[in-house]
């Protein structure tokens, strides 16, 4: 995905989004940065590779200007972990949007720049083309003007327009009827003042009008079937969007209320530790309880990484049974000798479950003699039988030639 | 992990290619790559091409990699056995360096030694005391082992 951005950049000639890609990674991993964490010394990094790299490499410095850094000083960036979800998820709608406009020649691309133009205004609520304007007839013009670059832009702000036009309506003093705030200061109310009956026929053709002022622009939006795409798409990312705000503003505010649900986990005096704690601890949070205690204290290591990136700094945190599945992967690939699954099953189950599993993987020929996570135990357990008939038959052998020797002797 | 880290390193390398450096993998083995550097043109190494063999330890990259030449080199911080003497290579290891940079800091060794810090002492001698027998050594060198 990454890589399809860059080619993408290069394929647009936008440098600069290949530098906006670029300062989204970690350092680290190389990758977007996953649930960034900020130093004291203002670089950022992936909370999981930072805390992996000070804890199981011993080193208490920043990788990038060598500075001290304490994992305790890790502060999570709420704000920028939501970018990066967000560009993340959504580089490859704008790039196949991208493509759909650079398809389509000069005339689009003025009228992008139009829209450009128009969009500042969206965020401070300015555009309310019915207030603003005085006189009728040339204002509606650029009205219907802005408003058709603008509903092709997102549908979402015909309807914030719609809902400008009834905050402006009120009441006319005289006749009780409702009307547009602009069409009764400016012509209901003298009309009111002046003839007996209340002008309702002109609004009516009025508000005619302006129907077939809105059927027009649709037309016009059909016409122009490439804002058809952009419109909907455009659409449903402002939906998005919101979910980013959403999910931004829910975590600062979680943040901010300390009522963490999730305790750390407990600091383990890990150089004179008992295997029996050790355990115990592992298996509190249902973990894998085998292997030598080398392999205690590195799955504890990987399983307090995984535990304290996933629910002190993101503020989306994932399902714990999904870390363990996470940390049992892990053991797969990096705790030797392999530890095989046996997730709690009960102890008496566990010894049958594991040579079953374990000839299982000999047979399907996923372990081989050479690898290095070749286990010699698991696989002399598998071949109990075997090796039995051996010692029995190396026994017959040993003391026939004995006896042998004896008859010689003789 | 590391898997992760070496194919996005490799794509960086095939996109914009290091000057004077190129480095890939040994076959199918990602943890085991095989580098060339070019000698700088500011340098006795000028004109010559040395091979160095990469291996990646499986914690990559919170441990630095194993870089040694392969090709004989007449330097005072590279041994007679192809070990590098560069401290980004041990404790100054940073898991923020690549391996394009790390090619990039072999380059500049190339060209400015430090004969202060020496894996080669003699050699290093040489350096601070006759320059120019030292350069004439390295081109020797060079002509002999990397052209």
């Amino acid at each position: 995905m990454v890589e399809n951005t860059e080619k993408n950049a290069k394929k647009f000639n936008i440098p600069v989004l290949k530098d906006f890609d670029s300062l989204l990674h970690c350092n680290i991993c190389k990758d977007i940065l996953n649930v960034p964490v900020l130093t004291p010394c203002n670089h950022t990094y992936c909370s999981r590779c930072i805390r992996d790299y000070l804890r199981n490499c011993n080193e208490k410095n920043c990788p990038l200007c060598l500075n001290d850094l304490n994992e305790s000083s890790l502060r999570s960036e709420l704000l920028l972990n939501e970018i990066c979800r967000c560009y993340k998820n959504e580089i490859s709608t704008i790039f196949t949007s991208l493509t759909k406009k650079d398809l389509n020649g000069d005339i689009t691309r003025t009228e992008n720049k139009n829209i450009e133009i128009v969009k500042p205004s969206k965020p401070f609520g300015i555009f309310k083309p019915t207030s603003q304007k005085t006189s009728l007839p040339s204002t509606k013009k650029a009205k219907n003007n802005t408003n058709s670059i603008i509903d092709m832009f997102s549908k979402k702000k015909k309807q914030k327009i719609g809902t400008d036009d009834k905050q402006n309506k009120s009441k006319c003093p005289i006749c009780n009827n409702e009307f547009p705030l602009k069409f009764l200061q400016e012509e209901h109310i003298d009309n009111c003042l002046t003839t007996s009956k209340p002008g309702k026929t002109e609004y009516i053709d009025l508000l005619d009008e302006q129907s077939n002022n809105i059927e027009a622009k649709s037309d016009n939006v059909v016409d122009e079937e490439v804002y058809i795409g952009d419109d909907s798409s455009a659409s449903i990312n402002e939906i998005k969007e919101n979910d980013y705000m959403k999910s931004y503003l829910q975590s600062v505010l979680k943040s901010s209320n300390t009522g963490n649900i999730y305790t750390p986990l407990p600091k383990l005096q890990l150089h004179d530790i008992s295997t029996s704690t050790l355990k115990q601890n592992l298996s509190r949070y249902q973990l894998n309880t085998q292997g030598q205690k080398y392999n205690l204290i590195q799955r504890w290591k990987q399983w307090d990484v995984l535990y304290t990136s996933n629910f002190v700094d993101n503020p989306n945190p994932k399902d714990i049974k999904d870390l363990q599945r996470e940390l049992n992967q892990w053991d797969m690939l990096n705790n030797k000798p392999i530890i095989v699954n046996s997730n709690n099953s009960g102890h008496n189950g566990n010894e049958s479950h594991k040579v079953v599993d374990v000839s299982e993987m000999f047979d399907n020929k996923k372990i081989n003699i050479k690898d290095d996570k070749f286990s010699r135990h698991q696989w002399e357990v598998k071949n109990k039988r075997e090796y039995k008939k051996l010692i029995i038959v190396a026994k017959r052998n040993l003391l026939k030639e004995k006896s042998d020797n004896n008859i010689s002797v003789k | 992990m590391s898997l992760k880290r070496l194919t996005k390193e490799l794509k960086d390398l095939e996109n914009d290619p290091p000057t004077y450096c190129s480095a890939g993998p040994v076959g199918d083995d990602l943890y085991h790559w095989q580098a060339s550097i070019m000698g700088p043109p500011d340098s006795p190494f000028a004109g010559g091409v040395f091979f160095l063999s990469i291996t990646f330890p499986p914690d990559y990259p919170f441990k630095p990699p194993k870089v040694t030449f392969e090709t004989k080199i007449y330097h005072p911080n590279i041994s007679d056995n192809g070990a590098i003497c560069l401290d980004i290579l041990k404790g100054q290891w940073s898991p923020a360096l690549t391996i394009a940079k790390v090619l990039l800091s072999v380059c500049s060794l190339l060209t400015d030694a430090n004969p202060d810090d020496p894996l080669v002492p003699a050699i290093a001698n040489i350096y601070k005391t006759n320059r120019e027998q030292y350069d004439a050594t390295a081109k020797e060198w060079t002509k002999k082992f990397a052209v």
